[in-house]
């Protein structure tokens, strides 16, 4: 995966230069604090505050930062993203900003380049990448993520009618978005379950929940959850996620008139609560539909 | 008698301000004299809402200005509009739809189609043991509504919505069509109707609560 030599690759992906050309004589210029293996990898902290990552004897990576936990050792790469290794290996993960403007991006966004010819009858390429919303709380919540994760501060477009374009114009950003394939057409997105943990995929559901699902009070006393798109190969993979984190969601519905298709899934009601807790949503009538479910609950349970 | 050709003209990430030169670029090169009449559908959601707004007509020169009042009024109050798609007819299909019933015939209806399925489902073994505490059935069946309108532009205007619960389907049905009114696009509503199934439907899902068991009552997932 990735493009260009493999010096920039490194850089890239472990923010640190260029790799060790050999990892065997590090080990005996300093002698490590700290050894933890997962599997095939150990990870050698030394008195310099630093971590290397070594495999079969080979230095492959020197960080400067890290987080150990019980199970894993994550470490900083560029672009959101974390270099996460544990038993099973070593994956590039999603941070939990990175993972919201996934979902943002899948739901409400899109990551394309259109080819123009210019007034010289040159052709000329822009890469774009951009989200819609209604919502100035969702659009404030995709620019915070394009500077924390990229540097760049998104340009706006608004209609009279309300509607934003925020919109990131950056090779660099559709090539690094276009990696994990969250968006491929105009209808079409991935989950990148791959790239996600636990923490990551709630926080891709709710970044996608915020635009593409919806929480309503039905009768003025149930809440319904659910997940709606064009693309059913897309919605599988949040149904799967979803089922990851220990959801039942229902099987995929479909409205369909003449050519036109519309799929949505549910969450059962059963699980709205744990929904509400572990997911959540950014958009401020979901919020108020949560509020208003918690205040039915707490009437029915003081009722009971 | 059939629908000659068709296409998506406009889809969500698309630059919103190409819808009507997108629908009139397409009429203008696939319109020909042997064809009667085409239609023009924005199709989108609003929370658990999903919506269509379908207008007909036999004169698609200069329709670009009222496109984008349609899509205008249609994203007034809508999260997401999916697409924008048009298509030729080699014959009058808008006379295919015709909803012209009262407000309150489609209540009626509605009403009594829950009462039927309320009878259908409290025998049903999942629900029966769930009643016998003195607990009352409430069924949430899915449930499409459609609207006719008059236009002194287009042949026919149609909506129609889907949702569980008619309330908020009447709702968003009336707040449209006061937009397609204000935007000159229609000049008032000629009836409704509302689909009457009974038999098809099956249970999506169920929340047992302390006096009411819910059902949401949808359509097999292979439909």
């Amino acid at each position: 995966m990735g493009g260009g030599s493999a010096v920039r690759q490194y850089e890239r992906r472990f923010l640190q230069g260029e790799p060790e050309d050999t990892g065997r004589k590090d080990g005996c210029e300093e002698a490590p604090h700290k050894t933890r293996s997962f599997g095939e990898y150990e990870v050698h902290e030394t008195g310099s505050n630093e971590y290397k990552l070594i495999k079969a004897g080979v230095a492959i990576g020197v960080f400067s930062e890290a987080r150990v936990e019980e199970e894993r050792i994550l470490f900083p790469l560029s672009r959101g993203m974390l270099l996460e290794v544990s038993k099973e290996g070593v994956r590039e993960i999603a941070t939990f900003e990175k993972a919201v403007l996934f979902g943002l991006i899948s739901s409400d966004g899109s990551n394309a380049y259109h080819q123009k010819i210019n007034s010289k009858g040159r052709h000329h390429t822009d890469h774009s990448t951009r989200f819609y919303s209604k919502d100035r709380i969702l659009i404030e919540l995709f620019d915070e993520s394009s500077m924390k994760i990229y540097g760049l501060t998104p340009h706006h477009y608004e209609r009279k009618d309300g509607l934003i374009t925020a919109a990131i114009y950056s090779k660099g950003v559709f090539y690094d978005l276009s990696d994990y394939d969250v968006k491929m057409g105009a209808y079409e997105f991935r989950v990148p379950r791959e790239h996600l943990d636990y923490d990551g995929k709630k926080a891709y559901l709710k970044g996608f929940f915020s635009g593409d699902g919806s929480a309503c009070i039905v009768r003025r006393k149930r809440l319904q959850i659910r997940f709606y798109s064009k693309c059913k190969e897309g919605l599988e993979g949040l149904r799967q996620i979803l089922m990851d984190l220990g959801f039942h969601p229902y099987e995929t519905e479909k409205d369909e008139r003449s050519d036109n298709i519309r799929y949505y899934f549910s969450v059962p009601a059963r699980e709205c609560k744990k929904f509400m807790d572990e997911i959540g949503s950014f958009k401020p009538e979901h919020i108020e539909a949560f509020r208003e479910y918690r205040r039915l609950r707490g009437e029915e349970a003081e009722r009971g | 008698m059939r629908k000659l050709k068709g296409a998506r003209v406009w889809g969500w990430g698309d630059d919103p301000e190409l819808v009507g030169k997108n629908v009139q670029a397409y009429l203008n090169k696939r319109w020909k004299t042997t064809m009667e009449e085409c239609s023009i559908t924005v199709d989108g959601r609003y929370e658990n809402i999903l919506f269509e707004i379908t207008v007909y007509t036999s004169e698609p020169k200069d329709v670009e200005g009222f496109v984008n009042s349609l899509f205008d009024a249609a994203l007034a109050k809508a999260d997401k509009i999916y697409f924008v798609t048009v298509k030729l007819y080699d014959h009058g299909a808008s006379n295919e739809k015709t909803y012209r019933n009262s407000l309150s015939f489609v209540k009626e209806v509605y009403n009594k189609r829950e009462q039927v399925l309320v009878q259908k489902f409290k025998e049903h073994p999942e629900v029966k043991p769930l009643l016998e505490g003195g607990r009352t059935l409430v069924v949430i069946p899915i449930t499409v509504i459609f609207c006719e309108l008059e236009s002194e532009r287009f042949n026919k205007i149609v909506m129609r919505a889907r949702n569980s619960d008619l309330e908020p389907l009447l709702e968003h049905i009336h707040f449209l069509a006061n937009k397609l009114v204000e935007f000159k696009i229609a000049t008032r509503i000629l009836g409704y109707d509302v689909e009457d199934n009974t038999e098809e439907l099956t249970i999506l899902d169920l929340d047992v609560g302390e006096q009411e068991v819910f059902l949401w009552l949808d359509y097999p997932t292979t439909k």
